[in-house]
């Protein structure tokens, strides 16, 4: 059994080679650590990264984390990195606000809310893998049930998809 | 009017609805129907060209409104909503489903506004799904594709020595090329694809079908680095959207 400051070294490590998100079972099960002493020590490590003065920090990630840049440094970063091409279409984000919202939802569904043909935005989505098929609905004709993908939140800086904003009067659907 | 409009600029009937109703500033529970009708089709008369593909969305919405203003006009039914208040108003689904759009469209661009925002942005170690776009959105790079073609070329520099007419079908060749990619959507190499020994004539058909190809978007063409190979795949997620 490790010490507590050497987990969350092993944690900081893990993190740090890995580069994408790591689900909150796959830390358990590399570490052996209970979930409630998972997320105790992850709380306290986000507070540590966030306390010190350093470019780092953790974020929670869909039931997972992934280390990111401070906020404050993303000047200083993207004059290495050139946020080049990446636009998405007014139509491409009305899109995935519905996704985000409605899912698991169809591309019918979609297309009712939208009043247009909504193929081409779907493929584009997919391709940027941005949504995903979760499934099919139950239906005639079974239609293919979209979602969003860690991806989706990553992009847009969310932690998991209770961040998203409250729609307004939303009948219970 | 000769103001021109341009269609494209709403993302679908609904989009151009609310910017008339916020143009007017109109009370989006007391929608003068007839008007509202009116400047819709006035919109899509001036729009000029049309374009098929779009307009469908557009002329069905139209047709909804002209529905409904004739369903207003109808004395009794007026009549009927005086008497009891609470009888269901024609334009309900109509307020709903603006109402509903303008949500998403808010949420869209609250997205936009997350994502668009460079300043306080959290940057990753694989980016932000950005280095998937960049590796795919090569497949529109008409000079990668056509450099790699000037390889092959260079390759058979030997030309038959007459050039026999023969006809070449370019259907043939996409068939050749889908079926010389493996089905699980492993990637090829283009230059490897093509038969070594061909004429000239061939290995432009060659070079045209994989253009078709890609614009029908069942193969995909990817290059890691400028200049390096480029990378044939058969498209497999998107196989059930229609080319139109």
């Amino acid at each position: 059994m490790l010490m507590r400051a050497e987990i969350k070294a092993a944690i900081e490590a893990l993190l740090f080679v890995s580069g994408e998100r790591i689900g909150g079972e796959e830390l358990m099960e590399i570490l052996n650590l209970a979930e409630a002493d998972l997320k105790q020590i992850m709380q306290e490590m986000m507070a540590e990264f966030d306390q010190s003065t350093r470019g780092i920090q953790i974020l929670t990630l869909d039931g997972g984390y992934i280390m990111g840049s401070k906020p404050e440094y993303a000047p200083v970063v993207s004059r290495m990195i050139k946020p080049a091409g990446r636009r998405l279409s007014p139509a491409a984000l009305e899109t995935l606000a519905i996704v985000a919202y409605r899912q698991p939802v169809s591309k019918a569904e979609i297309e009712q809310v939208r009043g247009v043909k909504t193929d081409r935005v779907i493929a584009t989505l997919m391709e940027k893998g941005l949504i995903k098929e979760l499934g099919k609905k139950a239906v005639p004709g079974k239609p293919i049930l979209y979602g969003t993908t860690h991806e989706f939140l990553q992009l847009f800086a969310l932690s998991s998809l209770e961040e998203l904003p409250q729609l307004e009067n939303e009948e219970g659907k | 009017m000769s103001y021109l409009v341009n269609l494209d600029k709403f993302y679908g009937p609904l989009d151009l609805l609310l910017y008339l109703l916020e143009r007017e500033e109109i009370d989006i529970y007391d929608i003068p129907v007839a008007l509202i009708a009116d400047q819709y089709i006035d919109y899509i008369h001036t729009t000029g060209q049309i374009d098929l593909d779009n307009i469908g969305d557009f002329l069905s919405m139209a047709s909804y409104l002209l529905n409904l203003k004739s369903r207003m006009l109808l004395p009794g039914l007026a009549a009927a909503e005086e008497v009891e208040t609470e009888a269901e108003d024609p334009r309900d689904e109509l307020v709903h489903r603006i109402l509903e759009y303008k949500q998403y469209k808010l949420l869209g661009e609250y997205l936009a506004s997350r994502y668009n925002d460079d300043m306080k942005r959290v940057f990753f170690r694989y980016g932000q799904a950005e280095i998937n776009w960049a590796a795919k959105e090569v497949s529109s790079s008409l000079n990668a594709l056509l450099h790699a073609w000037y390889a092959v070329m260079d390759r058979n520099a030997e030309v038959g020595e007459y050039d026999l007419p023969q006809s070449i079908d370019i259907g043939e060749k996409m068939e050749a090329i889908l079926k010389a990619l493996p089905e699980n959507g492993a990637a090829v190499i283009f230059q490897d694809i093509y038969p070594g020994n061909s004429l000239r004539s061939e290995a432009l058909a060659y070079f045209l079908a994989l253009l078709e190809l890609i614009r029908l978007q069942k193969v995909e063409a990817c290059q890691e680095y400028r200049f390096g190979d480029i990378k044939l795949c058969l498209q497999v997620a998107v196989d059930n959207v229609d080319a139109g």
